[in-house]
């Protein structure tokens, strides 16, 4: 199997996060911040290096700051519905997944689209035109999980600090494979996934929240501290992560982070920008197909066959050729309306760090061969 | 020996992260009841020379101290003023 489906989660992990995880379901999976005793001390000492790891990747001074989610969807809804109430408004960018369009919906308030342009392109002008006088949040994708297009969250961020709204950035198809830094960029709320390109197993994803924003907490519980207090906890991350901790998955993740870390952003961003150039090369050349997206992009390239339908482009890729890709709506119908592909959905092929050249070349052939018998 | 009350494990290893290659550093531990402030937290438990540095590294990272107590006896601690 040729595994082209990395937007959705990636397959192929560091031999580390295999390790450092079966070493932890073996050795010291107790529950950190819980009892004293040395294994819980242990594993407490190990999510706290996630963490760690996790700031000096995104250029966050307080580790304490990240709270863990299973995912990036838990981490935009505790950070939507823990500073949106109905009444408020809201600003949310044209490539925007269910997981932020469905919570703001959710929440009550009523929000504005920062249009993007035909290839998936938010622009800080587009931003700064949706906003209005009471704008309570502006919510931001990073890099669209459709095409693959990067928004320049900078200049997003120096508008949301000049306006004084907090910026959140739904970085799941960005973090590990584009630079982020939360202080240079201007962001107030970073949500990620551990699971795509941080390398880390399923169920890991977090929520990077700046000092100054205080959110509600939305699931209330043990938090291994402050335990003769009937209300939760205002500190992070306690705040944020009530009951025990994925402690497996959580020390996969350091591991994953600590390759991404060790390989660089840089460099793994230019290996996949090799892979989709030469994908969409290829494709390009492919009679009936049709590219999406813009110039800058991560490994991410979704594309049109005409006369066929794009989750049937992706079964034929499954069936015919043991290409894992992925068509449709891909939970994100406001980029599809943003795209005009709401009727079609898309092919998405989606690379990794361990995608290989001859995944690529293969992918091209197979799609040739759909192409040429429909 | 001297406990310096955290008001979570993070916090706590944020603070002891800094003492990693610092020999002289004891370690973190469960708060006992008896001193914890309103239920469970994390404490650094160290020598008393190392008081103040703990101190003056929590407050540079801008990490609140819930309070520091002196062990006089298996269960008798006595609250060393800030």
């Amino acid at each position: 199997m040729i595994y082209l489906d990395n937007a959705a989660t990636t397959l192929m992990k560091p031999d580390g996060v295999l390790r450092a995880m079966a070493d932890c379901m073996r050795h010291y999976a107790a529950n950190p911040g819980r009892g004293g005793h040395q294994l819980s001390l242990f594993a407490g000492e190990q999510v706290y290096r996630c963490r760690e790891q996790l700031a000096a990747l995104f250029g966050i001074d307080t580790p304490e700051q990240i709270a863990f989610t299973s995912n990036t969807t838990m981490a935009l809804n505790f950070a939507i519905k823990g500073l949106v109430s109905a009444g408020d408004h809201v600003v949310i960018g044209g490539m925007e997944h269910n997981s932020v369009l469905r919570p703001v919906v959710h929440s009550g308030a009523s929000y504005s689209v920062a249009a993007a342009d035909a290839t998936g392109l938010v622009t800080a002008q587009a931003v700064a035109a949706a906003l209005k006088p009471d704008t309570k949040l502006i919510i931001i994708n990073h890099a669209s999980n459709v095409v693959g297009t990067i928004s320049p969250i900078g200049q997003i961020g120096a508008l949301a600090k000049a306006r004084g709204i907090p910026l959140l950035v739904d970085a799941a198809q960005s973090a590990g494979v584009v630079e982020i830094d939360v202080k240079r960029d201007g962001i107030s709320m970073l949500a990620f996934a551990g699971h795509k390109l941080l390398y880390g197993p399923p169920g890991t994803g977090g929520l990077y929240v700046h000092p100054s924003i205080r959110l509600r907490s939305l699931v209330e519980g043990g938090t291994g501290t402050l335990s003769e207090q009937q209300t939760q906890p205002d500190f992070m991350p306690d705040q944020m992560e009530s009951g025990t901790l994925n402690t497996v998955g959580i020390v996969g993740l350091l591991a994953g982070v600590s390759y991404v870390r060790n390989q660089t952003v840089a460099r793994i961003h230019a290996y996949e920008n090799k892979l989709t150039t030469r994908l969409m090369e290829g494709l390009g050349n492919v009679p009936g197909v049709t590219l999406l997206g813009g110039a800058n992009r991560v490994g991410v390239v979704g594309f049109l066959m005409e006369g066929l339908d794009s989750v049937t482009v992706c079964g034929k890729l499954d069936e015919q050729f043991h290409i894992a890709a992925r068509g449709g709506m891909h939970c994100a119908i406001q980029a599809h309306r943003s795209l005009g592909t709401e009727k079609t959905g898309v092919a998405r092929l989606s690379v990794s760090s361990f995608t290989q050249p001859a995944d690529v070349e293969h992918a091209i052939v197979a799609v040739n061969r759909i192409a040429r018998r429909k | 020996m001297y406990f310096i009350i955290f008001n979570s494990v993070t916090l706590a290893n944020r603070v002891k992260s800094y003492f990693q290659y610092d020999r002289a550093f004891v370690g973190m531990v469960h708060t006992p009841v008896a001193i914890g402030v309103n239920g469970c937290s994390y404490s650094l438990k160290v020598n008393r020379e190392k008081v103040r540095e703990v101190l003056s590294v929590a407050d540079a990272m801008g990490i609140r101290v819930k309070g520091v107590y002196r062990q006089v006896g298996d269960n008798e601690y006595v609250e060393v003023p800030l």
